[in-house]
């Protein structure tokens, strides 16, 4: 009886498992992978979940625990296709660019502007960024990545994805306060 | 608010746009079912891979108490003598040979023997330790005025694999079967060890003897 329902739990998790493809592919889209590789990253994040769907001990958690797999398949993609070893550069060693980027008073700003808009005009002013500012803001601020972190999914060091960072915010709010147009473009 | 919960407020904004954008393509229940064999695949193989490393920690546990209890409590016996004695609680029968040709049989077919050392060196004493939990043979290789070589061969039913050291290189021997064997290179000796036929060799020597020397040896060894 037991091994039954154990075979049933792990038939619902597999079940699970296929309904968080869209997250896969998202996530794994805002990563600098090649687009022809692309597929191959979410193949192997699917591969190691199914090989390891026995190690997860709550199944409530299995969004977040796919999104860890995927986001160790997707740095060893950018890795590999960068061919660069990514330094794990601390922030705190460059408090000027952090302070200004990251300052409640900028979030505050930037949270009230786009609280402001509906979804899709939202949507529509992100995809007026280029593709490596798009890619910087929703890994920061949908996926919550440090940008450390960031650096290493894009392949780009620390420094660049700061720049980049602060970049997009400034013609993110640039777009949102003159609707929707910005000159930096 | 605080900084961060402006930040988390934003993100959710700027979620609901970005999944508001179609994902463009989708996986198939086949490519699903695909994935699902090659995870099962990979498990398997993880599982063995564990199964090795732990079979090994067990091998390297009991080598170390063996040893240690060898140490304290070694069982006395001459050369062509037999004699058993209580180690760490199991009875250990040791039997000491001069050369691996007067071997038992049963020994001679279960291990590795070493027909031929580097130049100059001769196996002057093999040692058959005989526990319930696997036999042991070691030899020691003598040369006048050089250090001595000590193989020790292991088998038990208990083992199934190797643990690897950091810094162990690999090279793979080829010959009648391919071979893996583990180098290790200590600041005056060179480790080397492999598995043939489930016996776990383990071999020690000096570093003034060559790395393929000693290579030569098991090559021999396994070609016989």
């Amino acid at each position: 009886m037991k091994s039954t329902e154990r075979v049933e739990t792990r038939a619902e998790r597999e079940r699970m498992l296929t309904s968080y493809y869209d997250e896969v592919f998202r996530y794994l889209s805002v990563f600098n992978i090649e687009k022809a590789f692309l597929e191959d990253a979410i193949q192997d994040t699917f591969v190691e979940a199914y090989a390891n769907l026995d190690s997860l001990r709550d199944a409530e958690k299995m969004k977040y625990w796919l999104l860890k797999i995927a986001k160790r398949v997707g740095i060893r993609y950018v890795t590999k296709q960068h061919k660069t070893t990514v330094k794990e550069c601390s922030l705190e060693s460059l408090p000027d660019i952090g302070r200004k980027v990251s300052s409640a008073e900028y979030e505050k700003e930037l949270n009230n502007l786009v609280r402001a808009l509906s979804t899709r005009e939202l949507y529509s002013y992100i995809n007026r960024l280029n593709e490596k500012e798009r890619k910087v803001l929703l890994l920061y601020y949908v996926y919550g990545h440090k940008l450390k972190d960031i650096a290493a999914m894009l392949g780009e060091s620390s420094n660049t994805v700061k720049s980049i960072s602060r970049r997009a915010k400034i013609k993110l709010r640039t777009m949102l306060e003159e609707g929707g147009f910005c000159d930096e473009e | 608010m605080k900084s961060d919960q402006y930040r988390e407020s934003t993100g959710r904004r700027l979620r609901d746009a970005y999944m508001s954008e179609p994902v463009q393509r989708s996986a198939s229940a086949e490519d699903f079912d695909k994935w699902k064999k090659a995870g099962e695949k990979k498990r398997i193989e993880i599982k063995k891979r564990h199964r090795k490393t732990f079979a090994c920690a067990a091998v390297v546990v009991t080598a170390l108490f063996i040893g240690v209890t060898c140490a304290v409590n070694p069982p006395q016996v001459e050369a062509g003598g037999k004699r058993s004695s209580e180690i760490g609680g199991q009875m250990t029968t040791v039997e000491v040979y001069k050369s691996q040709e007067a071997l038992p049989e049963e020994i001679k077919e279960e291990f590795l023997l070493f027909p031929e050392l580097p130049e100059g060196y001769e196996i002057e004493e093999v040692r058959v330790e005989k526990r319930l939990n696997g036999t042991s043979v070691s030899m020691i290789g003598r040369c006048n005025g050089k250090r001595d070589v000590y193989i020790r061969e292991f088998s038990s039913q208990e083992m199934s694999g190797i643990a690897l050291l950091e810094g162990e290189e690999k090279k793979v021997l080829v010959g009648n079967e391919e071979i893996e064997l583990f180098i290790k290179e200590y600041l005056e000796e060179r480790n080397y060890k492999f598995l043939y036929n489930d016996v776990f060799i383990n071999i020690e020597a000096h570093n003034e003897l060559k790395e393929e020397d000693i290579i030569m040896s098991i090559k021999t060894a396994v070609s016989k």
